[in-house]
């Protein structure tokens, strides 16, 4: 099982779409703390976990992975949704490039389940407005 | 056999029937529960106090948590008679079982929104919350999602008892899944 290269192959397009965009948006993802405390400044956390590794009934291969993966947009607040929705297009897009990829012999094939969300959120003590989206994923390491 | 016979066979098996495509929800639901309490926060054990379960015969098939501090207790749905399942079910073309979270805090404790989180307490208050607590480097940055700790004021303390994204990962990495299909092979087991 090589949970990097999993989390490789997600964290990877993200990444690169946000990266592409201009200005960039910066992204941060698990065990990255820099993440810039109450500032106006717009940015993308991710976030993914395992669930249950080598399922048996899953496939017929037993090098498999299932977990979430979990994208948060912080935009400025009060300046209404536009923004916040742009780039969760952004992360949606990359999410259905990851989908149309095809499967080969080697590496690390990933599908992903249905999207949940958006759903937004502010808080009174938070400058920033939060977009959430969340989808499954399963990922099978292939020889 | 006698006409009679087969008729009231007819009606026993139709019985058994409805009774199996009701118990095999029900448990599955019972189970997820208990998983979710043991994968969700616990520092006072509120919020794994306050799952419930609605059941699709109404409040005669339903239970809920009573919200209370302490170790997570699972809650059971009643056991219902075939006759009452039959009698409730004939008239519906699917069976659905609805988990839910009545307390307060549930947007905070499943990771949707950000808070500002104090301690009620120095310590969890239950082995549960106990045995899966950790701290982080320092402070929250605040506010902050429950399951983001450190990052903050160096000088502060922040801790969780689950981790970050435990609810998206349990109904979508596979373990609501394999309790569902657990409860329904046993059932034909």
């Amino acid at each position: 099982m090589d949970y990097q290269a999993i989390r490789a192959s997600m964290e990877s397009p993200l990444l690169t779409a946000f990266n592409n965009l201009v200005p960039p948006v910066p992204v941060y993802f698990d065990n990255i703390t820099a993440v810039p405390p109450n500032t106006t400044t717009e940015y993308v956390r991710v976030n993914i976990t395992f669930g249950l590794t080598n399922e048996p009934t899953l496939t017929s291969s037993v090098d498999n992975a299932r977990g979430a993966l979990v994208i948060r947009i912080f935009t400025e607040k009060g300046r209404g949704p536009a923004r916040n929705q742009q780039l969760i297009t952004t992360a949606v897009n990359a999410l259905e490039t990851i989908n149309d990829t095809a499967k080969t012999t080697t590496g690390v094939y990933v599908k992903l389940g249905e999207i949940n969300g958006p759903t937004f959120s502010a808080t009174e003590e938070s400058p920033h407005f939060m977009g959430r989206i969340d989808t499954g994923y399963t990922a099978t390491v292939l020889s | 056999m006698a006409r009679n016979g087969v008729w009231n066979l007819l009606k026993e098996l139709d019985r058994v029937a409805a009774t199996t495509v009701f118990n095999g929800p029900k448990a599955a639901a019972e189970r997820t529960v208990r998983e979710l309490q043991q994968e969700g926060p616990s520092w006072t054990g509120k919020f794994s106090n306050s799952w419930q379960i609605e059941s699709p015969l109404g409040a005669s098939g339903s239970s809920k948590g009573d919200g209370q501090p302490g170790e997570p207790r699972p809650i059971y749905s009643p056991a219902l008679t075939g006759q009452q399942v039959v009698k409730s079910i004939l008239t519906k073309d699917k069976i659905t079982f609805t988990i839910s979270n009545f307390s307060n805090y549930v947007p905070e404790a499943t990771d949707l929104v950000e808070s500002a989180f104090i301690r009620p307490t120095p310590m969890p208050q239950t082995q549960l919350g106990l045995r899966k607590f950790r701290e982080g480097d320092g402070g929250r940055q605040q506010p902050s999602y429950r399951g983001y700790i450190g990052g903050g004021d160096p000088n502060r303390e922040s801790s969780a008892t689950a981790d970050l994204d435990w609810f998206a990962t349990y109904v979508e990495g596979g373990k609501l899944d394999r309790a569902v299909k657990i409860e329904m092979d046993d059932l034909f087991s």
